[in-house]
């Protein structure tokens, strides 16, 4: 046979992705959005994950800084770090380790959440008394993630570059305004506009299949384990496959 | 003359993998009947009452509620009808996340988007007057037994006051006291807001307290249906096996 049994069940679980989110698009043509519930889920998934988007950030702006300083000491350019640790952590590290962070922190909440509430049969409970459970729960758990994460990821860029400052300061004595001049003064539109509009891909997607692994989960209580784990194995690959992509298409259009 | 049946299935067929559960199966509920369908357990009776529902769609074989073809309804269409349904799951399925307040709120608010605050309290109050258990109003599902969160789930599903409830074992996992408590308030229910009814079960201290008619169902097909007093008379070992 051509395709093995594996081959066969990623195909069938990619198609069956594709109908899910189908269906979230479907439902955004008439949306009827519970923005109540919309705001709670905002403040779940977005403010609720801002103390460790923050840590993650600094502490990966200080050691990023500290770790590239003896390289460019070496080829005599170390006036020139705050210019690359801006770029790097504007363009890529900052949107993927906020996604990644989130990915961990939320897709794995979703998918125990909605995993729970599918074994203990509440999500049956929604849709015999009339309510798209889709809807209520679904769609908004995603517009959320999709709103959020860039949010996340400006401020968690925005306490990455302090990190950066103080890993700058350790060794020399820089001022907070000359720092940040010396990164913006380098970073151009075609640095941020793209990695922002990324991370809208990367929060959609964290959504999508957080959701869609507790909404599909079955076998109990492992069940319930196996979605939250696989919901973040699966968004954190996605994450990477997303960054490949983007990185293409802004160098196709030049934006490089 | 009479009143047409709530409910009319005809010829249903369900299987799952090679395991046909549902064959040929046809059954029709009056107006302010409880009628309670008996089987084994596996026998295929929660799946029948989740196809009613739409939870399950069966593969072959039609369902009319309220005069609505089930299966040919668009989603908002199901949507609707379904807020004159209730269903009392096994699980009780209360939303384990809200209290018991918003447990019975839920449903309200997303149907009756206007509803006053006050006449909201009002429907509150009196589900839980109805399973006598007012003082439960602000506790969370998981503080409560076994026995409140079925009265509870009672009071979730009798909250949009619908016209067909059905009940998925309802007294599975309670001593016969609460068993017994719980088929009163079937019958109850039933007095106070003339609803029709069917009742999954195999316990039958409660079917034969809650029902008006009996339909055996067995290898995925109507066996035999009538009152509890002429099965209990039957003479066919298949029936009788449910008596003893």
């Amino acid at each position: 046979m051509f395709f093995s049994s594996s081959h066969q069940q990623f195909l069938k679980e990619t198609g069956s992705i594709s109908r899910f989110a189908g269906k979230f698009f479907s439902l955004g043509i008439k949306p009827r959005l519970d923005f109540k519930e919309f705001l709670v889920q905002c403040y779940f998934i977005g403010y609720r994950s801002l103390p460790l988007v923050g840590l993650t950030g600094f502490i990966m702006g200080l050691v990023l800084t500290m770790q590239l300083r003896p390289s460019l000491v070496l080829y005599g350019v170390e006036s020139q770090l705050p210019v690359m640790v801006g770029i790097a952590i504007v363009r890529e590290i900052g949107p993927v380790i906020t996604a990644l962070i989130f990915a961990g922190k939320i897709a794995s909440s979703m998918g125990a959440e909605l995993g729970s509430m599918k074994v203990t049969e509440q999500i049956d409970a929604m849709e015999v008394s009339g309510i798209n459970p889709f809807r209520y729960l679904v769609y908004i758990r995603i517009l959320a993630s999709t709103l959020m994460l860039p949010i996340l990821t400006i401020l968690g860029d925005a306490i990455s570059l302090f990190g950066a400052y103080i890993g700058v300061n350790i060794n020399s004595v820089t001022s907070l305004n000359l720092f940040f001049t010396q990164v913006f003064r380098n970073l151009s539109m075609g640095d941020v506009v793209p990695a922002l509009i990324k991370t809208f891909f990367f929060g959609f997607a964290i959504g999508l299949i957080g959701c869609y692994k507790g909404f599909n989960s079955n076998k109990g209580t492992r069940g319930v384990g196996s979605a939250a784990n696989s919901a973040v194995v699966l968004s954190s690959v996605l994450i990477f496959v997303i960054d490949l992509l983007a990185v293409q298409i802004t160098d196709l259009l030049g934006l490089n | 003359m009479m009143e047409s049946p709530v409910i009319i299935i005809e010829h249903l067929y369900k299987q799952f993998g090679d395991n046909i559960v549902l064959s040929d199966f046809s059954l029709s509920l009056k107006k302010e009947e409880n009628l309670v369908v008996l089987g084994k357990s596996g026998s295929g009776k929660s799946v029948l009452v989740k196809c009613v529902v739409g939870l399950i769609r069966p593969d072959r074989g039609s369902i009319h509620i309220l005069g609505k073809d089930l299966l040919g309804l668009e989603e908002d269409e199901l949507n609707q009808l379904r807020t004159k349904l209730g269903f009392l799951f096994q699980s009780n399925a209360l939303y384990d996340s809200m209290t018991i307040r918003e447990n019975l709120e839920f449903p309200l608010l997303k149907h009756h988007v206007k509803i006053s605050e006050a006449e909201m309290e009002a429907r509150v109050m009196e589900v839980l007057e109805n399973v006598g258990l007012e003082h439960t109003i602000d506790m969370m599902p998981s503080e409560l037994s076994g026995g409140m969160a079925k009265r509870i789930a009672l009071a979730r599903a009798m909250i949009l006051r619908p016209d067909i409830i059905f009940y998925d074992e309802p007294t599975s996992g309670l001593d016969p006291v609460t068993s017994r408590e719980i088929a009163s308030l079937i019958l109850q229910m039933k007095e106070k807001y003339h609803t029709s009814s069917i009742i999954i079960s195999h316990d039958m201290a409660c079917v034969k307290i809650t029902a008006d008619r009996i339909v055996l169902l067995l290898e995925g097909k109507c066996y035999a249906q009538g009152t509890y007093a002429e099965l209990e008379q039957s003479k066919d070992e298949k029936i009788r096996q449910f008596f003893i």
